[in-house]
């Protein structure tokens, strides 16, 4: 699903978020992306997302080199991914049903398409009631959660999310890692970008660490103190 | 018979959701249009104060040249009237005979160029100048009538022809019995010149307020992309394209110049109806016939629709340099 082939991203000011970064993502398959701040997570998230592009290497996602990609046809290859980021990105003044729709719409879906799939999506994170309320008088975890339903309203095959916990209690933070984990159950390849790693110790699922721009281990957890590089 | 019935079957279907499909797309398309309007009149209608700014801006800038365009082309119209108008006179000399006066006449009535001739006699002309100077008693104070009998000519060469009458006032003028001819068109032709100078500036004053029309557009449209610049950014996260995000922008500025284009055809119709009257006795004192010149519904359908290409290009021109100052960055 993702494969990054020595990557490394150079900035302007010729800082070096990433170095050389090799890993690959199977079908299916969910993980985490640990570091420290300024690992370099955000920014392998948004290569992927082609928010930025890679100084050298190559990265081929859903069987695309993203090198090929067109400016004109970004829009289209991020229809194909479901995004959560630590601020929710919603939009103000809206409902619940309009933020989750977005993608519907963007697609071109059929009205009463969207509404059926908005309530499926509302009713997976447990949202359904809140449907025709604002955003803003939704609390952070609920917002949280209405991000994550327009992340797999339009049934993505890749799910990204960076920071979903960031700013959630522990307890609401498990239940969205759940959440996730049941995507993935589901077929959805997920790769989330976290620092937190008491909450992804207990979880049974690759661990991709960045140190300084490098990827360090792309291993798999076995139990909560043994990994296998 | 039953796999052919169900092939027609088939394609019938084909074709059937080949149509429905294309016809929902087309509908879609034209929804989403429809909605970038309806959005882009809301988005305007929240910033009511900086809208009616930008709409007066956009309107004084129109209103500029399409007033100084109505002027000049009033003016070229009063002038063209005056053309017609233009007159030689032909003064004779003093002791010209009545027989050689009729015999200039006829050849003056006949030729081509001339519209009409008419003489005043020495004793006419003194007659009408004691009139003017309000002295009736001067004929009778002179011994002799120191005037000569004047032919006023009226060619049919009109204010164009400029050369062509220059031409034929030296040819009156070289006629037996002629001793001086004058064509009082020198003020005209200088008039008509001011006329092509002002034109040529309402040209280069339209082209630069167009231009200010633009920039007044874009700095608008600039700023209603920073307060929608995580609203974009949200759009472009979950895969909207380039003109989806393009379109209210568009529509914006189409609305801004539009509205502007509706003020600048008002402001000149009423400063029109102001200066009509004064306009209207000035022509008068030259005899001049002086149609009403306000902006009706021909100019207003034109300014209508160069306030909205304007607007529409600079909605665009706003937002594609956003768009690809994103990419860029």
């Amino acid at each position: 699903m993702i494969s990054f082939n020595y990557v490394t991203k150079t900035y302007g000011n010729g800082f070096p978020a990433l170095r050389q970064v090799n890993f690959e993502l199977g079908d299916g398959e969910m993980a985490f992306l640990t570091g420290h701040s300024g690992a370099g997570k955000s920014t392998l998230l948004k290569i992927i997302l082609l928010m930025e592009r890679c100084s050298s290497g190559q990265v081929i996602v859903n069987h695309m080199p993203l090198d090929k990609i067109k400016g004109r046809d970004v829009a289209y290859f991020r229809r194909s991914i479901g995004v959560i980021l630590q601020d929710p990105y919603l939009l103000p003044n809206s409902t619940v049903h309009q933020n989750v729709a977005l993608p519907l719409v963007f697609a071109g879906c059929r009205h009463q398409d969207i509404a059926s799939r908005v309530r499926a999506a509302l009713d997976k994170v447990g949202l359904l009631s809140k449907e025709k309320m604002p955003i803003e008088t939704l609390s952070q975890g609920e917002q949280e959660r209405v991000s994550i339903a327009r992340a797999i309203v339009h049934k993505p095959k890749l799910l990204l999310a960076d920071e979903p916990t960031g700013n959630l209690d522990p307890g609401l933070s498990s239940e969205i890692m759940h959440l996730f984990e049941q995507f993935n159950q589901m077929g959805v390849t997920v790769l989330i970008a976290t620092h937190d790693l008491g909450l992804i110790g207990h979880l049974r699922h690759r661990i991709l660490t960045l140190h300084q721009g490098r990827m360090v281990s792309t291993g798999v957890r076995m139990t909560t103190h043994e990994e296998v590089v | 018979m039953t796999e052919d019935k169900s092939i027609v079957a088939a394609e019938k279907w084909m074709s059937h959701s080949f149509i429905e499909a294309t016809l929902f797309k087309l509908r879609q398309y034209f929804l989403s249009h429809y909605d970038a309007l309806k959005q882009s009149a809301h988005e305007l209608r929240q910033t009511q104060l900086g809208t009616l700014l930008t709409f007066l801006m956009i309107g004084v800038s129109i209103a500029l040249p399409a007033g100084l365009w109505t002027a000049v082309h009033n003016m070229k119209g009063l002038t063209g009237g005056l053309s017609h108008n233009a007159q030689i006179s032909l003064f004779l000399r003093m002791n010209i005979s009545d027989n050689e006066v009729e015999n200039l006449m006829d050849a003056l009535k006949s030729n081509r160029a001339i519209a009409s001739v008419h003489y005043i006699s020495p004793e006419e002309g003194l007659k009408e100048f004691s009139a003017r100077i309000g002295m009736q008693a001067l004929g009778d104070s002179l011994s002799d009538n120191p005037l000569p009998g004047v032919i006023t000519v009226e060619p049919k060469l009109v204010g164009e022809n400029d050369s062509e009458l220059e031409k034929l006032t030296v040819f009156l003028r070289n006629l037996p019995g002629v001793d001086n001819a004058t064509l009082d068109f020198k003020w005209l032709k200088r008039l008509h010149s001011i006329l092509t100078i002002g034109q040529r500036t309402v040209y280069a004053l339209a082209l630069l307020l167009g231009l200010g029309v633009l920039l007044v557009v874009i700095n608008a449209i600039r700023y209603l992309i920073q307060r929608y610049h995580k609203q974009i950014q949200i759009y472009q996260l979950v895969g909207a394209t380039d003109p989806y995000i393009r379109r209210p922008f568009i529509y914006m500025g189409l609305q801004y110049g539009f509205w502007g284009g509706l003020l600048a055809w008002m402001m000149d119709n009423l400063i029109l109806l102001v200066l009509t009257p004064s306009v209207r006795n000035l022509a008068d004192s030259y005899g001049v016939a002086f149609h009403t010149p306000y902006l009706g519904i021909g100019a207003l359908w034109t300014l209508l629709f160069i306030g909205s290409i304007l607007g529409a290009l600079g909605g665009y021109w706003a937002v594609n340099s956003y768009l690809r100052q994103q990419q860029r960055a």
